[in-house]
């Protein structure tokens, strides 16, 4: 059984326009389709072929996807027109926003949304907060602790070609889900060391090119994990 | 044998466990001293033990701490006679108990208490301040009884692999506010109570953590 490979991918909101909708036609009507929530990119590609593929109007079947090749794939079973609003082509490396002409449409560009790195490593969370230790008279001591949120550091590896495209765009700066090499599904916990961490990042702490020709680059950031 | 740690935890006053036997049946619930998991396991024990149960002198119970449920500490609790345990919904997260467990002679927790970590620690400077003849007392030492007024603040450290490094962190993110530990002292093989405080994590060498704790006594 193959293992699964690092992957880290953005989450698409649905409050934010410019990240939520695509419109698919066969014929001559457009059909909208909208997150009702936010979405990491690959459980959005999910929904869209799902509501595309339920549509009525619509007769293709649709798969939407993330492929190894570190490209998004939108296929379907007849041609049909894609229309990528707002940024979602650059979000899924496509640098057009209508795709037209096809039945199958392959990003073209990175897409800054969504990547394979070479490895994804984080420690396990820890939390941050303020104690305030106090002594008092007759030996009555007393511990508070305030403040507490989820801290964690991630390290990813990544091709210096792919780090500059992906530090160009949301991934490292919004919401992120982090899924690490042989990744076992759920969330990173004392009962699953090899979960996903989902993260909202706190701040970009380094950027580290690697290699005699800084083929490779590490980009170390610390996060507040999603409760 | 490592043993390890229970860090406090809130919600301790709305848990609940229902004992029913062939002598009679009563329910336990911990008083405002338990704050932590082996603070509730050592009071449970006292309570199904005590002569006021209507089954005292027909059934005796031991708690004893299960190392088998790594990175957590786990609870046995054996009986002599079989008995029928009902714990309300508070007591099976905190506890990790099981739901209801009828006519058995043991029940255990069942992956392992979410407020306590399996792994290496040690409490240095505890021991109450011992001196030779003539130092403070003419009996030749001077014990002192509250570590609080030894003058030296005890020192907690811990080794965490990965799974115990989440696990601790998963429980100090949960812990209440003020917070306490029991820490199993190595040296002298007993768990000593602290009021924990600032708790520092470094990488010692990969996989294994350093963890520092400020720690000072309850009295």
């Amino acid at each position: 059984m193959p293992i699964a490979p690092p992957q880290i991918e953005s989450y698409l909101y649905s409050d934010l326009p410019s990240l939520r909708t695509i419109r698919v036609r066969e014929g001559v009507p457009w059909f909208t389709f909208t997150l009702p929530s936010d979405m990491t990119v690959s459980d959005a590609l999910t929904y869209w072929a799902g509501a595309a593929t339920a549509e009525a109007g619509l007769a293709g079947v649709y798969v939407f996807s993330w492929a190894s090749s570190q490209q998004v794939i939108l296929a379907c079973s007849v041609p049909c027109e894609i229309d990528l609003q707002g940024s979602l082509p650059a979000a899924l490396g496509f640098s057009v926003a209508v795709l037209t002409g096809a039945a199958i449409y392959r990003s073209d560009l990175t897409p800054r949304a969504i990547a394979n790195p070479v490895n994804v490593d984080y420690e396990p969370p820890w939390a941050a907060e303020e104690t305030d230790t106090r002594r008092y008279r007759w030996g009555r001591v007393s511990s508070r602790v305030h403040y507490r949120t989820y801290l964690t550091r991630i390290s990813v590896l990544m091709r210096s070609t792919q780090a500059d495209d992906l530090l160009d765009g949301p991934l490292f700066v919004s919401r992120l889900i982090a899924y690490p090499c042989g990744y076992v599904a759920g969330l990173y916990s004392a009962a699953n060391l090899s979960g996903a961490l989902d993260v909202y990042p706190y701040e970009l702490i380094e950027t580290q090119r690697l290699g005699s020709s800084d083929s490779d680059t590490i980009v170390s950031l610390v996060g507040s994990v999603a409760p | 044998m490592s043993k390890g740690l229970a860090i406090s935890v809130a919600g301790w006053a709305s848990a609940s466990l229902q004992v029913v036997t062939g002598f009679g049946n009563a329910t336990w619930v911990p008083s405002v001293d338990v704050m932590t998991a082996l603070e509730a396991s050592d009071e449970l024990e006292a309570w199904i033990n005590d002569a006021g149960r209507p089954w005292f002198g027909g059934i005796s119970y031991t708690i004893s701490i299960r190392e088998d449920r790594r990175p957590w500490l786990g609870l046995t609790l054996r009986a002599t006679v079989g008995s029928t345990y009902n714990a309300d919904a508070e007591l099976r997260a905190l506890l990790d108990w099981p739901v209801v467990q009828q006519g058995l002679l043991s029940i255990y927790t069942v992956t392992g208490i979410p407020s306590t970590v399996d792994c290496v620690t040690d409490v240095g400077d505890w021991t109450p301040r011992v001196v030779g003849p003539g130092g403070f007392s003419r009996a030749g030492a001077f014990v002192v009884d509250s570590q609080a007024y030894s003058l030296r603040m005890p020192s907690v450290e811990a080794l965490c692999d990965e799974a115990q490094a989440a696990a601790l962190g998963e429980a100090l993110a949960a812990s209440s506010d003020p917070r306490t530990a029991q820490v199993w002292r190595h040296a002298t093989q007993e768990w000593v109570s602290v009021c924990l405080g600032r708790v520092d994590r470094s990488r010692a060498q990969m996989p294994i953590y350093r963890v520092t704790m400020e720690a000072v006594s309850c009295p």
